[in-house]
């Protein structure tokens, strides 16, 4: 309960409470404060160089994404024009397979073209040649007309010869 | 039960008289934060800290962002101070929640509220006297000379203003829990007891706050301005050969921050 003093006098308790206030405002900033503030000073200190740190690493990072972005571009431009090269390659190279592919068609037709009608001729030749041959078997056996073989023989082949060089003229003129 | 005023007194002459509880209620705060403080700086971690050290650290960064108008060279002294008088106030203040200590609220007497505030402005002049020296330490006072009486004025007032509005409050809030346990029955009494317990924490940090912050303020007042802190990051120019910086402006060249850090990034980006 409330005493019967004056209790917004103060008395000796003052001086006790200073000395005692006074011993607690010696010893802190003496030997409590000045510990905890180096602690924060030294983490500030930690804080700051990991930032620095970080901030460095990223400036590292960002020009490393810069160099990797220019050689990007740089090897996109060379795909580029490797694969340009390689179209107008690709494209001359089928201008030449088809000049040569229609060079060597015709050559080949021509030759086959060639030997087709020199086959003909050869064929034809030889079954004019037979057939004069029967028709002189016949003359001669079935109907009885003497002939000299040599001299049929002879004949016959000087008019195919004729016969021959007539188609090749022809042949030539064509 | 609990008591306001009521404290026993050990008389050791007629004259003079000695409350032997709201002594031992602030040798016991005064335990606690020492205490508290040795444990801290002990267990005083540059990477992990624990709890206590960051309620260290976090009145301490309060204080020494509060001081930024007090010279540098004498910051780290009136964060102490302020630091030191925030924490004994409170633990004084918060002193009879403690359960099963039967000890008063020492600053709810006036002789502890009255010590407080002549120490803590007994060590405001004597840190004026060392920065100014006696002659500018009167000169402050003196000019201007018709100002003289006001100013003296407001020097007496002022510890007492510390004091009375302490004392005030927590006698006040100590006395409230008294009579709330006197007035009301029992079964009644005991969600307001509860909730002017909780308001008597909040008022009992404040009212550290408020002094240790006053303290600040008047460390504020009675100090010159550093003429250090005047000089600005802008105002650093470099010296006459174009790389060399003066000792003052070194001194007052702050290590970057983050955002600086980044700002700096940026622009060597663009």
């Amino acid at each position: 309960m409330l005493e019967n003093r004056n209790f917004l006098i103060p008395d000796a308790t003052l001086i006790v409470e200073m000395i005692a206030f006074a011993v607690v405002l010696i010893l802190m900033p003496k030997f409590v404060l000045p510990h905890i503030r180096r602690a924060m000073q030294q983490r500030q200190a930690l804080i700051t160089a990991a930032f620095t740190a970080a901030a460095e690493a990223d400036l590292r990072r960002k020009r490393a994404d810069t160099e990797a972005q220019a050689l990007l571009a740089s090897a996109r431009h060379q795909a580029s024009e490797i694969t340009d090269q390689a179209r107008s390659m690709r494209d001359h190279l089928i201008a030449e397979g088809r000049r040569e592919g229609n060079g060597e068609y015709r050559w080949l037709a021509g030759r086959a073209e060639r030997e087709a009608d020199r086959r003909a001729d050869h064929a034809r030749l030889r079954g004019q040649q037979e057939g004069a041959a029967v028709a002189v078997e016949v003359l001669r056996d079935d109907i009885g007309v003497p002939f000299d073989r040599a001299l049929v023989a002879a004949l016959i082949g000087q008019r195919l010869r004729a016969q021959r060089a007539s188609m090749d003229e022809v042949g030539t003129s064509a | 039960m609990t008591t306001v005023g009521a404290t026993a007194a050990a008389s050791w002459f007629d004259a003079i008289s000695i409350q032997a509880d709201i002594v031992a209620g602030t040798a016991v705060a005064a335990v606690l934060v020492l205490t508290a403080g040795y444990w801290a700086r002990r267990r005083a971690s540059r990477s992990q800290p624990g709890a206590v050290q960051v309620l260290w650290e976090i009145s301490v960064q309060a204080a020494d962002r509060a001081a930024q108008a007090v010279p540098a060279r004498m910051r780290p002294r009136v964060v102490a101070v302020s630091v030191t008088i925030f924490w004994f106030v409170t633990a004084s203040n918060w002193l009879h929640l403690v359960p099963g200590l039967s000890l008063p609220a020492p600053t709810s007497d006036i002789n502890l509220a009255l010590a407080l505030a002549l120490m803590t402005m007994a060590v405001v002049h004597a840190t004026a006297v060392q920065v100014r020296g006696w002659r500018g330490y009167l000169r402050h006072y003196l000019s201007p000379w018709w100002l003289s009486p006001v100013k003296l004025l407001d020097e007496l007032i002022k510890p007492m203003t510390l004091a009375l509005r302490l004392f005030g409050m927590v006698f006040a809030s100590a006395l409230m829990l008294l009579l709330i346990g006197e007035l009301l029955p029992p079964p009644m009494a005991v969600v307001p007891h509860a909730l002017w317990t909780l308001f008597d924490v909040f008022i009992g940090a404040i009212q550290a706050f408020i002094f240790a912050l006053l303290t600040i303020l008047y460390f504020t007042a009675v100090l010159p301005a550093d003429p250090a802190e005047r000089t600005t990051r802008s105002d650093i120019k470099p010296g006459s050969d174009g790389q060399h910086f003066s000792g003052a402006e070194i001194v007052a060249h702050e290590p970057p921050t983050v955002s600086q850090l980044c700002a700096d990034e940026e622009l060597s980006h663009a």
